[in-house]
């Protein structure tokens, strides 16, 4: 064997808070056969770039904020891209400066172990890092960037579309971040072999922009590219002369084996030929799928080395390092489930003593005590013994990970033994509160069992999220809204929801048999040559339009229900590992909620003494109401109008109607403010505004309000309270 | 209407934003002229589950 030198890039876009497992498990395993490896995630280096402040400078410069809303400003009325476009132009001019200049600082407080636990600090962080998300989306529109997605007007489904954004400069941010910051690091790494991972449709572009650049700077380097998305699109995707100028192999399923054979081929002692597990182009052209190896038993790899990861660089305080002790899922019957198609049959584990090792090596290398069960749900003997085996091994951890509700296997004891082992928090896939539909879905759980079992876990001091999903093929409103009222009811034992409407999937068992789920039509697109998800007409149960309805009513009641899900939704929207954090460092949700998220103490209104307008509010005067706009701008559901895939972009076509249908926005004034320590930005009123401007800390509030007629000064009262409490005014303690 | 792309920027009446906003809170006969109203905007609020879940 011939060492060689292999470069794995992990390519935006995906979660900023933690790394993912991909690489260092495919870094380890090549490393251990002595080959040279070096690991870039380009996901939060890229995150890392844009959220700084030369850059939003510079997207502040393009954007040029202040210019573009004068001329919308000096419009007579607005119609309904007018108003999109107002909507985010007008916060960028109003907090734009102060976003950018407070970035780094953001960025320093969620990685700061004491500043990210102090929660107004963190939310103003995480609000400042939202915003300049929104700066650097604005700077390539329509493209948005966010916490969690990447989507351009180009689809993903398309191939053609694909190629048409690699250059698109305007649009595609990553043309110039992988040209800038990517490229002069790959190249003096100067590998012989390059993986790029692909595992969620938001990589796409990104990785086949990076590809081009690649070719264009050394053609021969073999590029090949695995990952989870692969195993449903690369059939698809290999039939397009296109893709084989920018990639050389596309790997399926477990990527180790195939990647320590292509680095024998690039040594010249192999043929791509044997390299298993792969598509590839042969000389000839013609496109071949080498034979599939069984799966791996995952008790001969090695742990998976973090070694070379940025792991400072994480939007989070402390590591959460993710860990797989299984592949595949035990149970494995579930008829919406693609699962076997990412990873391959079978379900295979490490042993509980590996696991327990490799957590230890990793605390003592890297000071982790935080750790993500990458796994698909926790195995019932594994649920039994592992907290045992951590309890008497004296590691002192804190992790979590989803779990099928086995009521069964998790009983009292057991849920106690989770929680005393360090389990803060199990995901459960609950779907559905419907016996029938949880029949249909072949879920092998009882939901009354289910039930008992969730506040076992919660009594144990355990946080509990749910899997919710809305719409299963047959499933009647009546029985959605059972799921909802069913959680709502129990919601003492239930921390978080993650909800979602049903997807047909290609490569599941339903669409195999989806006459037998009275599915009678499904509506390809035809110029969707990687699609793989279908909008469906279904015999009996709810129609797609109304399942997105349900499921935005279920939405709006996990707002106002649930705490974790109200004010902000910071600590959610951070979902893979800020919220744990916090877990951990309170002890239990109910210490959480009761210190942190509903503390016994009310924002005390600054109304005393002499009110005055505090120097950390930035103002800016707008022709037209914001308030009455947003609500317009956002009573648009595009998925209800048009689903896309992974996207919630409106098409042009539908904007246009919108544009010529909805009644354009009549002038009327309002003041947008941005509170400098919050970062939370608020739409006044004139008269609000006007209260505001006398708050000028020489007038007690009944002289402020004295200039109104006496009618209105009680209500004048209560907004100057209100006002207060949003931190907009300070009190100057009454004159002596 | 006229969609966005055809309309004459020259019809417009140009009133500069401060301007716009003061005439509109002077004038008596507006009715919301004591309305006192202070609203959030938030658009992160409209972050769509599907989305966190993804990933």
């Amino acid at each position: 064997m011939t060492p060689m030198k292999v470069a794995l890039l992990f390519p935006p876009q995906g979660h900023f808070t933690q790394p993912y497992l991909s690489l260092p498990s495919l870094t380890a395993y090549l490393r251990t056969h002595g080959h040279e490896v070096e690991q870039f995630d380009e996901n939060i280096e890229a995150y890392d770039h844009f959220l700084s402040e030369a850059y939003l400078r510079r997207a502040l410069e393009k954007i040029d904020a202040r210019a573009r809303m004068a001329e919308l400003d000096a419009k007579s009325e607005l119609v309904f891209s007018d108003m999109e476009r107002y909507q985010v132009l007008s916060e960028i001019a109003v907090a734009g400066d102060e976003v950018a200049g407070s970035i780094e600082e953001a960025k320093r407080v969620i990685r700061s172990k004491e500043d990210f636990y102090d929660y107004e600090r963190y939310l103003w962080a995480g609000r400042t890092i939202e915003q300049g998300l929104r700066i650097v989306s604005t700077a390539f529109a329509p493209t948005k960037l966010t916490a969690h997605g990447f989507i351009m007007r180009f689809r993903v489904e398309r191939t053609d579309e694909i190629i048409a954004a690699l250059d698109c400069e305007d649009e595609n941010p990553f043309v110039d971040f992988f040209r800038e910051h990517t490229m002069p690091r790959l190249k003096a790494a100067d590998p012989d072999l390059i993986g790029i991972s692909l595992t969620f449709a938001s990589q796409v572009i990104p990785v086949l922009t990076l590809c081009r650049q690649i070719k264009a700077w050394k053609p021969d380097v073999h590029i090949t590219v695995g990952g989870g998305l692969l195993a449903y699109t690369a059939e698809k995707l290999s039939k397009r002369e296109e893709l084989w100028g920018l990639i050389d192999s596309l790997v399926l399923l477990e990527g180790e084996r195939p990647l320590l054979q292509l680095t024998e081929h690039v040594a010249g002692e192999r043929d791509l030929a044997d390299v298993t597990n792969i598509i590839y182009r042969d000389d000839a052209g013609e496109v071949r799928v080498t034979p599939q190896e069984k799966p791996l038993d995952i008790s001969t790899l090695p742990t998976p080395d973090f070694d070379g990861l940025p792991l400072d660089r994480y939007f989070s305080p402390e590591l959460v390092l993710p860990l797989a002790a299984t592949r595949g899922c035990y149970w494995g019957k579930c008829v919406f489930c693609t699962l076997y198609t990412v990873i391959g049959p079978g379900y295979r584990g490490r042993s509980i003593e590996q696991t327990i090792e490799d957590m230890r090596s990793l605390q003592e290398k890297h000071g982790a005590n935080s750790f993500y069960l990458a796994i698909e749900d926790l195995p019932p003997e594994m649920a039994r013994a592992f907290p045992r085996a951590i309890l008497d091994a004296g590691l002192n951890v804190n992790w979590w990970c989803d779990a099928r509700l086995e009521h069964k296997v998790f009983d009292e004891e057991v849920c106690r033994d989770l929680a005393a082992s360090g389990c803060k928090r199990i995901a459960y896939g609950y779907e559905s509160a419907s016996k029938r539909v949880l029949a249909r879905m072949c879920k092998g759980i009882d939901p009354e069992e289910s039930m008992k079992l969730i506040r076992r876990t919660h009594d144990a001091g355990i946080s509990v999220t749910l899997y919710a999903m809305i719409g299963f093929p047959t499933e009647t409103r009546e029985e959605a809204m059972e799921t909802l009222e069913t959680i709502l009811a129990n919601r003492d034992s239930i921390q978080e929801v993650s909800a979602r409407v049903f997807y047909l999937d290609e490569r599941s068992e339903i669409f195999q048999r989806r006459e037998e789920f009275d599915i009678d039509e499904i509506y390809p697109d035809p110029e969707a040559d990687l699609q793989v998800y279908y909008d469906f007409h279904c015999k009996s149960g709810m129609s797609r339009a109304e399942a997105r309805q349900v499921y935005l009513d279920f939405t709006k009641a996990l707002r106002s229900h649930f705490p974790v899900f109200q004010n902000t939704n910071m600590l959610y929207h951070e979902l893979k590992s800020h919220y744990f954090l916090y877990l951990v460092k309170h002890g239990t949700f109910e210490a959480l909620r009761d210190e942190v998220l509903e503390p016994n103490v009310e924002r005390v209104a600054a109304t005393g003494g002499r009110p005055r307008r505090g120097d950390h509010v930035l103002e800016l005067p707008l022709a037209f109401d914001r308030s009455v706009l947003d609500d317009i701008v956002n009573s648009i559901d595009s998925a209800t109008i048009r689903p896309r895939y992974q996207s919630d972009l409106l098409e042009d076509e539908d904007r246009a109607r919108f544009d010529r249908e909805l009644p354009p926005l009549a002038r009327s004034p309002s003041t947008l403010l941005y509170n400098a320590r919050t970062a939370e930005v608020q739409c006044l009123s004139p008269a609000a505004a006007d209260l505001l401007e006398r708050c000028d800390g020489r007038r007690s509030p009944e002289e402020i309000v004295s200039v109104y007629p006496e009618e209105v000064r009680p209500q004048a009262l209560a907004a100057l309270e209100t006002i207060s409490k949003a931190g907009l005014i300070e009190a100057v303690p009454p004159r002596h | 209407m006229k969609n966005d792309d055809t309309r004459d920027e020259s019809a417009e009446p140009k009133v500069s934003q401060e301007n716009a906003a003061k005439e509109a809170n002077e004038d008596p006969k507006q009715p919301q002229r004591y309305e006192f109203k202070i609203a959030p905007v938030d658009p992160k609020n409209n972050f769509d589950f599907e989305d966190v879940a993804d990933k």
